[in-house]
């Protein structure tokens, strides 16, 4: 890790250098909220400390630690098998830590002291499936929880969150005649109902077509807002987490691989996953030579990094500036060009390469098939890593 | 104040652990009754003498063990070669009256193997109906002149009880043809492969673990058996085990014996497995398009029509029309005995109590298996599951002297304390017979509970412990009312089992207590057919329940429980 803090200092100004996660910090990151806290003073709404499980000898989650802020909505993704679900499952108390502490306003659920059941640890928990009982109609899913409330009262309460969601009138339905979004929607009021200290969300857009999808996706966002509840939203989809999380944090074979908002994790990825999780990038695999770092869009300087280091030099599609006529010897040839509709996609076959580049463009005034064009690139947006 | 608040939960939190404990030290609790009688078994074989051992091993064993392997190995190849046969015919071939053979093949399995053997000596008797006629057909006068081929042999058990067995491999076999050969049976039509190529060539290799288990359950039902192997003076391993105690009152030689008996189940279990070697029997969970029949007409419709009858006539159609036809003459004769109606009160008595258990334990070691993720949990079920390769005579036995033993106990403590003598408190009374069905039966009610779960989805469970709902409290709530069905069907299958029951019913019922089987087993046993007919006549009709029950399951239309997953 350290080496790939060197690499990716070489391109930082010295004010960046303390988003790079350090060993020493990454104990505990710090999630600081971005909105304005009524009292920022008060103890985290979650606090995992040195959280670890194994399936037999396989570390599932590898002594890991985060503190969510109260009303913070805290995105966990990774690719499958990185450990994001179990971590939940682990803050859940459907799985037991092997060692480590999960504190839920400020008290001990799991850890070396005590170890309370899910049932009663204050959380809501959204699933995949929705897992809504099939044999209850909408009301009675939404008052399961509801059992230590007055039955009026409770009733009042699970038709006020049925229509926050918009499912008012719907009470009588069974979940089998309710589409894929309305049963998140009753998923969502169900779990939001008993007012929860803590959601959390495992994978709870994933079932859903992508136009339902966003809709969902701004709605449960906005329900989230204004009740102010603490979030934990596993998910594999980028997407999902830049639009609705406060923090993002990504995890990578058990462990945080990096944390931080989601301008930071994608415009300043600390390692080469990260950076392929949040963007489809074009690499370049070389080395360092004589304290630079040739790339096709130029030189950079690398003075801290060791002579024949392999680095892989990654740049994102969009960030390929194509120009023509071409000037200067920077240029290629574009080899095919597909619509996307307000962008093209665009294959550009360029000297000493053996792949050709994806470049994303507008859609206006792209260059056809065949052409030979100029490209470029600013060095600030060059991303390098330690060959991956 | 936390740090406090912690440790002085956290007594409590060791106690409770997480809800699942409880679930856990039950069903530990269960599979230590089951394992009970078969521990004891050990203990009470090695009491016995050597003097015993070595006439045993020169008198008895040698007859027995031949007998058992022989009726094994006939039985294992009728059933298989008719079962498969008939399954084959039903999915493969469209024909007039298929639609009712697709569940009248499963008619003989209400029928137990001591009363098709019981009904057959009646209708094979040299003055019996059946020679009659032929004797009347051929023009022949006396019993003399005509000799069929003795029923009470060998052969004849393995044809009677083959016959009456069958079905557990047509079910299975069935069930996969259905499931998963339709697509693979297209494909190698379009390949070129003839109807008879893809049976042996497709089917059948297909088929090997459905058959293996449908096999398997057949084979241990032929090990139970202790009436048609005594009515057709078959001399077995069970038989011997039953006479050793009941005639020689020699315990340790019987429980020698019984362990010989287990040993041939461990066998039976690992030549299952090994034919349903690197397959399994996975079927799909959602049913493919129902596999293109052949249509037949004429002369091969006729003929598929009376292959797929004759097994039913066999194992099914003539002895129960027998029965009906004796019963109906009993009752007109002499109206229903008090005596009947005692020992029908009685079957229908213990094996509720028996049913009830069973299917609570049942779902006691079912659901620890699920909330504990199948690490201990998953091991109790499977040992609580042992009981049904266990012969009944084989827990009989393992349970005389732990009870026995038991009573003592309670007997004396209570005499120390309250100068009262509880006497035979379990083995004087019908507990132990409960007992006894319990273990041989909780295989089924597990199974059944556990089948039945396995179509919840597990985020039901979390949805509900994360909405504030104790394990028990989930169980009651959300598992319960999704499972009752499952759970119907089980308790359905267990009160007929115990129905049905006939070794250990023998063996552990309390004096003067008799049930239909008992009832039926003294009559033939005696060589008096006085009421016999009509307590074997309830048994069939009883045990028509779950042949129904499969029915509607195994049938074409997708089982109600398929909803549940919506």
């Amino acid at each position: 890790m350290a080496s790939a803090g060197q690499i990716i200092a070489l391109r930082r100004p010295a004010a960046e250098m303390d988003q790079v996660l350090r060993p020493e910090q990454s104990d505990v990151v710090r999630l600081a909220s971005v909105k304005p806290k009524p009292q920022p003073s008060a103890p985290p709404s979650l606090l995992v400390e040195d959280l670890s499980l194994s399936f037999g000898s396989i570390p599932a989650v590898d002594k890991v630690s985060l503190a969510i802020p109260a009303g913070d909505i805290v995105a966990l993704v990774g690719h499958s098998g990185s450990g994001k679900s179990t971590l939940l499952r682990l803050i859940a108390g459907l799985e037991r830590p092997d060692s480590g502490r999960v504190v839920i306003n400020g008290t001990e659920v799991s850890g070396p002291n005590a170890f309370v059941p899910p049932e009663r640890r204050g959380i809501g928990m959204m699933f995949q499936d929705y897992a809504l009982f099939p044999h209850l109609s909408v009301l009675k899913n939404v008052l399961f929880g509801l059992r230590r409330v007055p039955a009026g009262e409770a009733r009042e309460r699970a038709r006020q969150a049925l229509d926050r969601v918009g499912l008012g009138g719907r009470e009588d339905a069974f979940p089998h005649a309710l589409s894929g979004g309305e049963q998140q929607r009753v998923a969502l009021a169900r779990a939001m109902v008993p007012g929860p200290d803590l959601l959390l969300m495992d994978e709870p857009f994933s079932n859903l077509d992508r136009r339902t999808r966003d809709i969902i996706r701004d709605e449960t966002t906005a329900v989230l807002r204004e009740s102010g509840t603490t979030t934990v939203v596993v998910t594999h989809d980028p997407d999902d987490a830049m639009r609705i999380a406060d923090r993002i944090v990504m995890m990578q074979g058990g462990r945080f691989a990096q944390s931080g908002t989601a301008e930071e994790l994608y415009q300043h990825p600390a390692s080469l996953p990260v950076a392929r999780f949040f963007c489809e990038l074009n690499e370049i695999e070389t080395a360092c030579r004589n304290r630079m770092i040739a790339t096709p869009f130029g030189d950079i300087p690398a003075p801290g990094t060791a002579e024949g280091t392999p680095v892989t030099v990654c740049v994102r599609p969009g960030d390929i500036q194509l120009f023509e006529p071409s000037v200067g010897d920077r240029t290629g040839r574009i080899i095919s060009s597909q619509c996307l509709g307000e962008t093209v996609l665009i294959h550009l076959a360029i000297d000493g390469l053996d792949r050709p580049l994806r470049v994303v463009a507008p859609a206006d005034g792209a260059p056809a098939t065949g052409r030979t064009v100029g490209f470029e690139v600013e060095t600030g947006k060059l991303l390098v890593f330690p060959a991956g | 104040m936390s740090a406090i608040a912690a440790t002085l939960r956290h007594p409590v939190a060791a106690l409770k652990c997480g809800g699942a404990c409880v679930w856990i030290v039950a069903a530990a609790a269960t599979a230590l009754l089951v394992i009970a009688p078969i521990v004891a078994l050990g203990v009470i074989a090695a009491q016995g003498s050597g003097d015993a051992w070595s006439h045993l091993v020169a008198h008895v064993l040698p007859t027995a063990t031949l007998n058992t392997v022989l009726l094994l190995a006939g039985v294992g190849v009728v059933v298989v070669f008719v079962g498969t046969g008939a399954a084959w015919l039903v999915t493969a071939y469209d024909f007039p009256g298929r639609r009712i053979l697709d569940w009248a093949l499963l008619l003989p399995l209400a029928v137990p193997t001591y009363i098709v053997a019981y009904a057959y000596l009646d209708l094979l008797h040299p003055i019996g109906p059946i020679q009659s006629a032929i004797r009347d057909i051929l023009g022949l006068t006396s019993p003399g002149q005509l000799r069929l081929p003795d029923i009470r042999s060998v052969g004849g058990a393995i044809i009677l009880l083959g016959f009456v067995l069958y079905p557990y491999v047509y079910l299975s076999t069935r069930a996969l043809f259905l499931m998963q050969a339709a697509g693979l049976v297209d494909a190698a039509r379009t390949l070129g492969a003839s109807r008879r190529g893809i049976f042996f060539r497709i089917a059948v290799p297909l088929a090997r673990p459905a058959i293996a288990i449908g096999a398997s359950l057949a084979l241990m039902e032929t090990l139970n058996d202790v009436g048609a192997s005594e009515f057709l003076g078959v001399r077995t391993l069970t038989l011997s085990i039953y006479s050793t105690w009941i005639n020689q009152s020699n315990l340790p030689g019987a429980a020698q014996l019984a362990l010989v008996m287990l040993a041939v189940v461990v066998l039976l279990v690992l030549i299952e497995r090994w034919a349903r070697r690197r397959q399994r029997f996975a079927g799909r969970s959602q049913r493919t398009a129902p596999p293109a029949r052949q249509r037949l007409h004429g002369a091969p419709a006729l003929a598929a029509l009376g292959l797929g009858l004759l097994p039913i006539m066999i194992g099914f159609g003539a002895p129960a029309i027998h029965l009906v036809i004796q019963a109906m003459r009993r009752i007109e004769f002499a109206g229903l005995s008090d005596s009947i109606l005692t020992e029908a009160l009685n079957t229908v008595g213990v094996s509720l109590a028996a049913t009830i258990i069973a299917v609570g334990l049942g779902l006691v070691v079912a659901y620890a298996a699920r909330i504990d993720h199948g690490r201990i949990g998953g091991g109790l079920l499977r040992i609580a599951s042992l009981g049904y390769a266990l012969p009944g005579t084989v827990i009989a036995i393992g349970l005389l002297s732990p009870l026995a033993g038991l009573d003592n106990m309670v007997d004396g403590v209570s005499r120390d304390l309250f100068g009262i003598s509880t006497g035979l408190l379990l083995s004087g009374s019908a507990a132990a017979l409960i007992y006894a069905y319990v273990v041989r039966f909780l295989a089924v009610s597990g199974g059944g509970a556990e089948a039945g779960l396995s179509k919840v989805s597990q985020t039901l469970d979390h949805s509900a412990r994360t909405l504030g709902e104790t394990a028990t409290g989930t169980l009651r709530r959300v598992h319960l009312p999704l499972i009752r069905p499952a759970l119907g069907a089980a308790a359905i299958l267990v009160f007929v089992d115990c129905m049905k029951e006939l070794p250990a019913t023998l063996l552990l019922r309390p004096l003067n207590f008799e049930t239909l089987a008992t009832h039926l087993y003294g009559e033939a046993a005696r060589g008096t057919y006085e009421d016999g007919a009509v307590a074997a006549l309830a048994i069939v009709l009883v045990g028509l329940l779950p042949v129904i029950l499969l029915a509607r399951l195994s049938g074409p239309v997708i089982p109600r429980q398929g909803r549940l997953n919506s």
